[in-house]
């Protein structure tokens, strides 16, 4: 096929691309920034069964049940989600996969542009026994990805691509046979007129599966069967190890002897711009590495650097193989590597002139995100600072009611998290002394939890069946703005549609709490701010498990007003407490406080904290 | 010409950014420039800060365009204008900024104070080699659709002639990302813009 057209593709978008070219039948995951848009992109291709699991664990051992049954999977992940699906690529390591193709794209957030931590997802290639390839554009990604499904097929391997948010989110040019009308994207394929490519695996499905039932020794990881396992997993790394050596993938560029960088990934290019006359050895493969190729490079300069964004563990095998590297030393173990940091890096190496100053950076007011106008789970927040509960908190848009002045949620640690947080809370402080709560009558103090739908389906069933079993006595707050908002509004087991456009049987948070032994649940809208108050006192003072749903569609997802805006009346005496909902149309103007018409969706949860009755939508038609 | 430049975009979440990234990398491509732009996702639709680096021509492959050294800085919005944008703008670069500010939330709660317009202009005047203030949102509500702020933007960027290709190879690649029916309207706000910026250069 020759290639003739450009395209401007996303990593994410080029691994769609890649997948699809390679004949995958099978994929699986679950939203996660920076990896969403690989799914929803391939699921614009003819011919693949894409889904929106429940969570990464789930899709991960979907993709394993695929490629059991000899078809070529893919999952996709971020790496917090790798965290959730580690359990199953372990045992996935043990058992091989007997002839389909399984690779699982994991992308790393260094700089946390949208995560809680940024470990570096290298070490699970380590630690699990997993090659690793890590592409540095997107036509590496595209590429890589036919490599990875060949690499796991031939060694019998799930197969680890690893992506970066600047590999996964910038875009760059891929060549194709025929460029698509308009522009390829989240949503749309990469080639026009795509037809659905076959798996280039002659075995039905029913053969393959038909040849797993009858080799229980690599399939059933019982402690003696996984015993004669573990020496088939090292013996086959030390296999792709020697493979990576003629892979092609790990590539010298020859230039000046004195300096020879070794880097992989993004960080490639940086370093490639800052010292383009240094030599280089850059890596596709990060795990197993070619130890030959390194050692013949090192031998060959004079220095060698090492370039890696976050942990230093390229410099540490190097080292480990009884190379002088010099890396962490110049460049940031925390954070984003940029072509910035590298300069500072290389000038304090001695090897560069410094970037020209930097311009002081002015003091101005910061943007942090906030919750949109009109967002169901402001209100909610806003009661349970009035309440003055303590609130484990989850992952998701509402992570944003930790923002003053709101500031309503006090933890964020994963997802599903906060759940268990909140019985363990509880168990502890039955061991107080005296019970200062239940005495002063109020419920300051008190803990809480909230966690969004989608986290719910994610990590919450467990969680809550533990706390209604162990009679943990909370309240979970379940904002329910049905569908999951923060990567971009993906489809989950309760909103009745699947990545494949179906429609399913829309999963019910209450009908769910009930069966999971909770007794009282309520549902409430999320705008009604008294009566969420009202439930939240009846609950709280019955020191039961309790379930409120807290439901209201997502505001930017509905995007068109509801009602007309509001506005504000002589009454205002400037008291600002409807500022305290941090909504983005009311503003502070002069004595009194003003609406910014354009922004406001008419919601009218301001209306019910206005003590002066001032915020009326009278005298508007939006 | 020099073929390669690098250009840096910055503002508030939905001021169209992408947009003006995608047209300009499709305007590149067309050229048979290399191009790599980078996007900011997630917290920008929720009223965070927006940015694309875009690189245009065979200068570098990193999707980040390295500290000053843009060509060029969009500021479509002021304050975001002055926050990054002199961390980019290279010695002699151009920069174009959109006088309006949008407040933040600590500002419109009362607890922050925003800088005058006119105070983080003329700060951003001392970084950059020219500096256009065009009043891109203004000049757009005037045309009766405020989302073609960044339209007449990139109609100003084109007449600043550090672009790689013409005004008629931008417009081009601009068409082939809006949606249907507004083909008139962006024409219409690609033009105002360039004559913003004649106008701006005569002064």
């Amino acid at each position: 096929m020759s290639e003739r057209d450009t395209v401007l593709l996303s990593g994410n978008e080029a691994v769609a691309l890649g997948a699809y070219e390679a004949g995958v039948k099978v994929a699986a995951a679950y939203p996660g920034t920076p990896s969403t848009e690989i799914l929803e992109n391939l699921a614009s291709y003819p011919g693949v069964y894409c889904e929106w699991s429940s969570n990464e664990k789930v899709a991960l051992d979907g993709a394993i049940g695929a490629a059991y049954a000899g078809r070529r999977a893919l999952a996709a992940m971020k790496h917090v989600g790798l965290n959730v699906a580690a359990d199953s690529l372990f045992y996935a390591v043990y058992t091989g996969l007997g002839g389909g193709g399984l690779v699982v794209a994991v992308a790393d957030d260094p700089g946390m542009h949208s995560s809680q931590n940024e470990q570096d997802s290298r070490q699970y290639a380590r630690f699990a026994r997993v090659p690793m390839l890590e592409p540095s554009d997107s036509a590496e990604a595209r590429q890589y990805v036919k490599v990875a499904f060949e690499l796991s097929e031939r060694f019998d391997t799930p197969v680890l691509l690893r992506l970066t948010t600047r590999t996964s989110h910038s875009r760059s040019p891929v060549a194709v046979a025929s460029a698509p009308a308009g522009v390829a994207g989240r949503g749309r394929p990469a080639v026009a007129d795509p037809l659905p490519v076959p798996d280039p695996h002659a075995r039905s499905a029913a053969a393959a599966l038909a040849e797993l039932a009858a080799d229980p020794g690599k399939y059933v990881m019982v402690p003696g069967n996984a015993r004669l396992r573990h020496p088939i997993v090292e013996e086959r790394m030390a296999a792709v190890a020697d493979w990576a050596e003629t892979s092609g993938l790990c590539r010298t560029e020859p230039g000046d002897l004195k300096v020879g960088v070794v880097t992989a990934g993004v960080a490639y290019h940086y370093a490639r711009e800052i010292l383009p006359s240094a030599s280089f050895l850059k890596l596709g493969m990060v795990w197993p590495l070619p130890r030959r190729a390194i050692a013949d490079f090192a031998s060959r300069v004079a220095r060698v650097l090492v370039v890696e964004e976050l942990d230093p563990f390229l410099e540490e095998a190097l080292r480990l193989m009884g190379i002088e590297v010099e890396g962490k030393r110049y460049f940031p173990l925390v954070g984003e590597l940029d072509p910035a940091a590298v300069r500072r890096g290389m000038a304090a190496a001695g090897l560069v002139a410094p970037a020209p100053s930097p311009c002081p950076p002015p003091t101005l007011p910061a943007r942090p995100p906030v919750l949109c106008p009109g967002c169901g789970h402001r209100p909610i927040f806003y009661a349970l600072r009035r309440l003055g509960t303590v609130v484990f908190g989850d992952i998701g848009c509402y992570t944003l009611g930790a923002l003053p002045p709101l500031a309503a949620l006090h933890t964020c640690g994963c997802m599903g998290g906060g759940l268990g947080n909140l019985q363990g809370a509880l168990k502890a402080l039955e061991f107080d002394a005296s019970d200062v709560q239940a005495e002063d009558g109020t419920f300051r103090g008190r803990p809480v939890a909230v966690l969004g739908d989608s986290t719910f389906f994610h990590a919450g069933l467990p969680a809550l069946a533990n706390l209604a079993y162990n009679q943990g006595g909370g309240l979970v707050v379940i904002l329910d703005n049905h569908t999951t908002a923060m990567t971009g509004h993906q489809d989950h087991p309760g909103t009745g549609r699947t990545l494949m456009a179906k429609t399913a049987p829309a999963l019910d948070p209450e009908a769910i709490a009930r069966a999971l032994g909770v007794e009282q649940v309520a549902t409430v809208d999320a705008y009604d701010l008294d009566a969420f108050l009202r439930t939240a006192r009846e609950f709280l003072a019955s020191r039961r498990p309790a379930v409120i749903v807290a439901r209201r569609p997502c505001a930017l997802k509905t995007r068109r007003r509801q009602r007309a805006p509001l506005v504000v009346a002589e009454a205002c005496n400037g008291c600002g407490i409807c500022l305290r909902l941090g909504c983005p149309p009311l503003l502070r103007d002069g004595e009194k406080v003003r609406v910014d018409p354009d922004l406001c969706t008419g919601c009218g949860v301001c209306v019910a904290v206005c003590p002066r009755r001032a915020l009326t939508t009278e005298g508007g038609e939006g | 010409m020099d073929k390669a430049c690098d250009i840096y975009a910055v503002g508030v979440g939905g001021q169209g950014i992408m947009r003006l990234s995608e047209a300009l990398s499709r305007a590149a491509v067309k050229a048979g420039l290399e191009v790599r732009i980078s996007e900011s996702h997630g917290g920008a639709q929720r009223g965070g800060v927006a940015t694309g680096h875009i690189r245009i021509g065979y200068r570098a492959k990193a999707p980040v365009i390295p500290a000053r050294g843009a060509d060029a800085v969009v500021g479509m919005e002021v304050l975001e204008a002055a926050r990054s944008g002199p961390r980019f703008i290279r010695p002699g670069g151009v920069f174009l900024v959109n006088p309006i500010s949008w407040p933040p939330l600590g500002v419109l709660t009362g607890r922050e104070r925003l800088p005058a317009v006119e105070e983080l202009v003329s700060a951003l005047r001392k970084v950059a080699g020219r500096l256009y203030v065009v009043p891109a949102t203004e000049m757009a509500d005037r045309l009766g659709r405020r989302i073609l702020a960044n339209v007449v933007m990139l109609g100003a960027l084109v007449e600043c002639a550090i672009l790689p290709f013409d005004a008629r190879c931008l417009e081009d690649a601009l068409m082939e990302t809006v949606p249907a029916g507004t083909e008139d309207a962006n024409r219409e706000a690609f033009a105002a813009g360039r004559a913003a910026l004649r106008e701006a250069m005569e002064r």
